[in-house]
């Protein structure tokens, strides 16, 4: 196994060296005398068969067997929790070790966000436990079912700073978690694991923390009775869903029938309760137009006549406005919406109901529920206007695009740099409009600017198939780490993604985000995990306007702490984490670029970095318009919401 | 002038539904003041919206309604060639202002945009709605085009 991965990565080198420019070849030619291999241990390790534990065991084992029994698809940690990773790993559970704690919380994230199951995230005490806190914060606001696992010294020695690493965790995930708890009464290990699961897996998910002092990690319990609780999980937590009042569906389904143009808008709800295929039945029984939003695309299919996700001047014509599962919800006017236009909002929890936007019905229930009700009481209804008014506006909006990547070309000739436009629509001719079949490819959708011109061209077509990365926390550095989430869902095969197990996933960041996670790569190589990341490399911040004279504050003196060194080499970084590079200097050398790392991702497993190299005052409107994009919400430009 | 003082009544009724419902905030209606009414509210803006209904002849203003846009400016011009095109049957009739109902009016003063919706069939419900539909076809279709810049400077936009 070792021979064969040498074999075909030093090929890979040299493909990768002929690919580049000159320069790059005399580099290789000086490439260090060892190559970057896979230890034996890692292939050794991945398939070793599964050892689940049996008492006598201990209280990390113990949590362990509650994690499998519920289904814990998969954890991503940093070593660090010791007892606790290990325990998880010989379940049986897909296991991941990364470089930092913080990126591997954001990839548990991701792969909830585009796989709808439960991951979890661990970190050892201390300083592993903080680096969480961004990714922790992050999965919050996109109302993630993550699990935060963290070791935590001991109770016998709290508040005595002997040795080093203690902390409080408890206090600092407050108001970043729906649940959390510091373990200190062995015997209620089991109890706990519970009280997690029956958070993470009811109602509005968000993350769950449960911190581990040694005296709960390694306590052993030789039978089930020295556990204080030890259960099965029907016994203490019910896959019952609260279902909508008869009377509210059929008042809906008047208010439906009544409307003109209504429109669903399809949150994170829909998708985390599993319910496209009843959403889809709502929708085509009373042409209902549906148009997405949340942290994951997919759900409803871009293909759809009745999508309005690239739709976005249809929005204002909406009459009537379904909102289900949108827990992150937006204000007036962030939602592109009529002030005539009247609301339904369907929600699990009825405290939220009503927040921000005027509600003319409220129901509480499970998404997936009330779709089904929906789509057995609505009555059949054709509205071929509005269908036509959604195919006008999707026509409009691939236009516009036409236009922005006309203007990208002659900017990128001006400037002799790769613009934002050219990367995006090449990306998407090369994923949807080529030999690749549309739905294959799942997509990290992450960066600031550059992500404002990808998402106008990214397309999904099955639940999950784009992982919103900067979604509502508005993060831009954890794309990488979402990488590898993602990436591991498409490896495993979970959910959606089972028909393109092992398929390469795309992911889109910035200069500045790849600085957050793109040690990551090395964790991407390591397993095997085949990536496309596409680092937009425009040598500033995005905010970088901000420090120019005129700017904020109207100061030129500050411009310096918003740039970079220009023409850094972030390709470099790929290929010295055991992955691949490229560096695209003009529009013409880009689609070529992506053809090459997606071959050698879906042939050999191996992940490649492109650097595409553009420019900061490409975000000029006045030197090279349209400039910095806005974006319109819900739909396919959405992030905030 | 009774029945000019009704129509006032109707066009703040018409307005007071959308404060109502939660559309608008902050809504605020003043009294006559040289035979106008004047309401302001937030909406869609973080600088606070003034809607001005003249009873004489039914018209509703939006004075100030957005700042450095100066006439011979590339924002004012494309400001107004989109009002224009909402009176254009190519706009679905649901969204359209009808030339035979009311009519659109744009201006400019130091860089201060002033629209102004006049009935021209005397319905100023009609004009009413066709003043706040049109803030929002400025707010969330207009402005949401290239003018990045424009709205960080001006609105306040998050720019991340």
């Amino acid at each position: 196994m070792a021979k064969t991965n040498r074999v075909s990565r030093r090929k890979i080198l040299v493909g990768a060296a002929s690919a580049a420019a000159a320069p790059a070849a005399s580099a290789a030619a000086t490439e260090s005398k060892r190559e970057i291999l896979i230890p034996q241990e890692t292939p050794a390790s991945l398939r070793e068969a599964p050892r689940p534990a049996d008492f006598p065991m201990t209280g990390a084992q113990v949590f362990a067997k509650a994690c499998k029994a519920e289904g814990l698809a998969a954890l991503f940690c940093a070593p660090g929790n010791y007892t606790v990773i290990n325990a998880i790993a010989s379940e049986g559970i897909p296991s991941y070790g990364g470089r930092t704690e913080g990126m591997m919380c954001s990839a548990a994230d991701a792969f909830s966000r585009v796989t709808a199951e439960v991951a979890a995230a661990s970190g050892t005490e201390g300083p592993g436990f903080t680096n969480m806190i961004m990714g922790v914060a992050a999965a919050n606001a996109a109302r993630t079912p993550l699990l935060l696992l963290a070791s935590n010294m001991t109770v016998g020695l709290d508040d005595t700073e002997q040795a080093i690493q203690r902390g409080y965790q408890q206090p600092t995930t407050v108001g970043l978690r729906k649940y959390g708890k510091r373990l200190i009464d062995p015997p209620r290990v089991h109890e706990y694991a519970a009280y997690a699961f029956r958070q993470l897996k009811t109602g509005v998910p968000r993350p769950a923390h449960l911190d581990f002092p040694g005296e709960v990690a390694r306590a052993v319990f030789e039978s089930p009775e020295d556990l204080a609780y030890f259960h099965d999980r029907a016994k203490y937590r019910t896959e019952s869903r609260p279902h909508p009042a008869k009377k509210d569906i059929e008042r809906a389904a008047g208010m439906i029938a009544a409307a003109e143009r209504p429109i669903i808008v399809a949150g994170a709800g829909v998708f985390y309760s599993k319910a496209w295929d009843a959403l889809r039945a709502a929708a085509e029984k009373a042409d209902i137009a549906v148009v997405e939003s949340g942290p994951s695309r997919g759900h409803f299919g871009d293909e759809h006549p009745l999508s309005a996700n690239t739709a976005p001047d249809a929005l204002l014509s909406a009459d009537l406005i379904v909102l289900i599962g949108q827990y992150v919800m937006p204000t007036i006017g962030e939602f592109a919406f009529d002030p005539d236009a009247r609301y339904i909002r369907i929600d699990p929890d009825p405290a939220d109901i009503g927040r921000n936007l005027p509600i003319d019905l409220g129901i509480v229930s499970c998404e997936k529920a009330a779709l089904e009700a929906l789509a057995d009481t609505l009555k059949k209804a054709k509205r071929p206007a509005w269908r036509d008014e959604l195919a006008v506006a999707r026509k409009a909006f691939e236009e516009q695009n036409e236009e922005y990547y006309r203007l990208g070309l002659q900017h990128s000739e001006a400037a002799q740099a790769v613009h934002p436009a050219v990367i995006a629509r090449e990306l998407g001719d090369f994923l949807y409009k080529a030999d690749l079949d549309p739905r294959q490819t799942t997509v990290v959708s992450g960066g600031y600017g550059i992500a404002r011109y990808t998402r106008r061209f990214l397309r999904a077509h099955r639940p999950g198939q784009i992982c919103n990365g900067a979604y509502q926390y508005g993060a831009i550095g954890p794309d990488v780490g979402y990488t590898v989430g993602a990436g591991a869902a498409v490896q495993q095969g979970v959910g959606s993604h089972k028909p393109y197990k092992g398929a390469p996933v795309v992911a889109v960041t910035g200069d500045a985000g790849f600085a957050y996670s793109g040690m990551e790569i090395e964790t991407l190589a390591k397993y095997r995990i085949p990536a496309v990341v596409i680092v937009y490399n425009n040598n500033a911040w995005g905010v970088w306007r901000n420090g120019r004279s005129g700017g904020r504050g109207n100061t030129a003196r500050a411009q310096h702490m918003y740039l970079f060194q220009e023409n850094l080499r972030y390709e470099k970084i790929g290929e010295a984490l055991g992955g691949r590079g490229e560096y695209v200097t003009a529009a013409a050398e880009f689609r070529p670029a992506l053809e090459r790392s997606y071959a050698a991702a879906a042939s050999q497993g191996v992940s490649s970095v492109i650097n595409c190299q553009a420019i900061k005052e490409f975000w000029s409107s006045q030197d090279y318009p349209p400039g910095l994009l806005q974006k319109v919400e819900p739909g396919c430009m959405a992030y905030y919401h | 002038m009774r029945g000019a003082e009704r129509t006032a009544d109707d066009v703040e009724r018409s307005l007071r539904r959308y404060a109502d419902r939660g559309v608008f905030r902050s809504f605020s209606a003043g009294g006559a003041r040289g035979g106008k009414r004047k309401f302001s509210f937030d909406y869609l803006s973080p600088r606070r919206i003034e809607l001005v209904f003249d009873p004489r002849t039914g018209s509703l203003t939006l004075p100030r309604l957005l700042p450095n846009a100066p006439a011979d400016s590339p924002i004012y011009r494309d400001l107004k060639a989109f009002v224009r095109s909402r009176t254009l049957p190519e706009v679905p009739e649901h969204r359209r202002i009808h030339p035979a109902r009311a009519a659109l009016r744009c201006s400019n003063r130091k860089g201060w945009v002033t629209l102004k919706v006049v009935p021209t069939d005397g319905d100023a419900a009609y004009a009413c709605r066709a003043a706040v539909k049109l803030i929002g076809e400025v707010f969330l279709g207009f402005l949401n085009g290239p003018y990045a810049e424009y709205m960080f400077a001006n609105f306040d936009r998050a720019e991340e």
